[in-house]
């Protein structure tokens, strides 16, 4: 048996490489044991719900080609959702047809950009471990598109937002409701339902809430902003790639004032976004 | 006929080295250590082909510098929370062919001395700026350092402090049974960053600062305390150290630190020298 070294396989999302620290398949098969009276052991194991499985993969942020946040911009202005496709990801030769439920970034100043995505996949999981194919191209921009701490700004369009951003954490999870019809195996149809996007911003700024529902940009004193990711070229004077979050929309939703040993005092302000 | 390389290459030789910072030359110094380290790694991810290199960690140096107490003591006003730039320049008169760095900021000091000695200042700086060739065009403080340095005339008056001219005020033991001293001064610093900025946004001290002061005396009528007697007899004093010039007594520098507490002593002897004690004391500014 073949062991598969991690430099010999791949991930891909939609045939592009995909810059990946880790990967997994889970699959579950929602069994329960069935007992009966008059009888001590489970008399069998029966499904109690879909087969499901999910794929976890954490990787760079590569601005150039996002396909997670390519779906967050399809839904949020409105994709048809009866006719949505899922993607294809493949790992290591295995292959999913996978929906969006979780996508998350963390961004630090001086780091580069990681992305957490969660796909659910509603049928089967196919494949074999193969080795990576010569055909699949990873990094395509020599780095140029990798999102970074240095490269990330929140703007408005009339100026930087006010207040130095120590840390930014966005966070976007989608509900999807597939729809089973008696006789089928797996769903007939996969329904998206909503999506909840978490702004977390960390400032050394501190402004109170005026009142329950007020908006994130107009906490900021902007009418509007988004959080600009630009890929490392930025620093050389390129800025081909940019991967744009709105925040227009977001309400605050709390905001929390702490201080630690060695440290400055930090306020932390965290905002929801429904779509 | 072959050149002779080791005549013909352009070695820097130490009157080629004059320190400065901001725009003050720097008396004294002995050695200069200036390092720096790119902050890359190697992207690694699976299924990599080949490798490429990104930015992880925060741009920084470290200049560490060695120099003679001559004249005054032009370290320890740096423990404070503003950075410096530094300059080695071959000429005064030619800021443009320099090695240096900018933003340093002071992490420890250190003064010595020993019998026989001129009193030595160590000190640390963590570059958080550039390092390496500085051009004037890095910062309006580097135009105005320039300028300074190229313009101002040599009036160094070079007084020179050694441990006869040497004074420490602590009620335990004379000045001349001391042997040597060491004092220590860490600074943390706290370096901010902030996204879309490779630059900190602030650099603060992360208080407390630590003082430490090293006596090696002569073992006389010292009196040595018991571990047992802390924490409620624990020996608290006041301590001065001057430095004076030796040839007209004028003063050089001062410490003077308040109720610098005892944290331990070290009793030697051998059958080749007399009893020695060396007491550590500490304190903590903040």
């Amino acid at each position: 048996m073949a062991i598969f070294h991690y430099k010999d396989v791949e991930v891909k999302i939609n045939n592009s490489g995909i810059m990946a620290e880790f990967v997994s398949i889970n699959t579950s098969t929602n069994l329960e044991p069935v007992y009966i009276l008059g009888k001590k052991d489970s008399i069998n194991q029966t499904p109690n719900g879909p087969l499901q499985s999910t794929i976890s993969i954490d990787h760079y942020l590569d601005t150039s080609y996002d396909p997670g946040f390519n779906l967050i911009s399809i839904l949020r202005t409105g994709h048809n959702t009866s006719n949505y496709t899922p993607e294809t990801i493949v790992v290591a030769g295995i292959t999913g047809q996978g929906y969006l439920s979780n996508y998350d970034i963390r961004i630090s100043p001086n780091e580069p950009i990681k992305v957490s995505v969660n796909y659910l996949i509603y049928e089967d999981v196919s494949g074999n471990i193969v080795n990576k194919l010569p055909s699949t191209k990873f990094n395509i921009t020599n780095s140029s598109g990798i999102a970074h701490g240095n490269t990330s700004f929140v703007t408005s369009t009339a100026n930087y937002i006010t207040g130095k951003i120590y840390d930014l954490n966005y966070s976007c999870n989608i509900n999807w409701v597939p729809v089973y019809i008696l006789g089928t195996k797996f769903p007939s149809q996969i329904q998206f339902m909503s999506a909840h996007e978490v702004f977390n911003f960390t400032r050394e700024y501190y402004s109170g809430i005026q009142f329950s529902g007020q908006s994130l940009t107009g906490y900021f004193n902007f009418s509007d902003g988004t959080i600009d990711l630009y890929g490392l070229g930025y620093i050389r004077g390129y800025n081909d790639y940019l991967i744009q979050i709105p925040i227009s929309g977001a309400v605050i939703n709390k905001n929390n004032v702490s201080v630690n040993l060695g440290d400055f005092v930090r306020i932390n302000t965290e905002a929801n976004n429904y779509f | 006929m072959a050149t002779n390389n080791l005549i013909t290459n352009a070695n820097f030789t130490r009157e080629e080295q004059h320190f400065f910072i901001n725009s003050t030359e720097i008396p004294g110094v002995q050695s200069i250590e200036a390092t720096s380290e790119i902050n890359s790694v190697p992207l690694v991810y699976i299924g990599m082909t080949g490798i490429s290199y990104i930015p992880v960690g925060p741009q920084q140096g470290q200049v560490s510098i060695n120099a003679l107490l001559i004249s005054n003591d032009q370290f320890i006003d740096f423990t404070g929370k503003h950075g410096v730039n530094g300059y080695i320049l071959k000429k005064q008169t030619n800021t443009g062919d320099n090695f240096g760095f900018t933003s340093g900021y002071l992490t420890s000091y250190s003064s010595t001395c020993s019998i026989g000695q001129i009193p030595q200042i160590g000190a640390q700086f963590l570059v958080v700026g550039n390092i390496g060739k500085i051009d004037s065009s890095e910062a309006s403080s580097v135009i105005t350092n320039f300028t300074s340095i190229t313009g101002a005339t040599s009036t160094l008056a070079l007084k020179i402090a050694d441990p006869g001219s040497m004074t420490i005020s602590l009620s335990d033991f004379d000045t001349n049974r001391v042997q040597s001293y060491s004092l220590n001064i860490n600074v943390p610093r706290q370096v901010n960053y902030i996204l879309g900025d490779r630059y900190p946004n602030s650099v603060e001290i992360n208080y407390p600062m630590q003082v430490s002061l090293d006596f090696t005396v002569d073992y006389n009528d010292y009196v040595t305390k018991s571990i047992r007697d802390f924490p409620f007899n624990d020996k608290i004093r006041n301590i001065t150290l001057v430095h004076k010039n030796l040839e007209d007594s004028s003063t050089i520098s001062t410490f003077a630190f308040t109720g610098m507490q005892l944290t331990s002593e070290r009793y030697a002897t051998d059958v080749n020298g007399s009893v020695t004690l060396t007491a550590k004391y500490q304190t903590f500014l903040n």
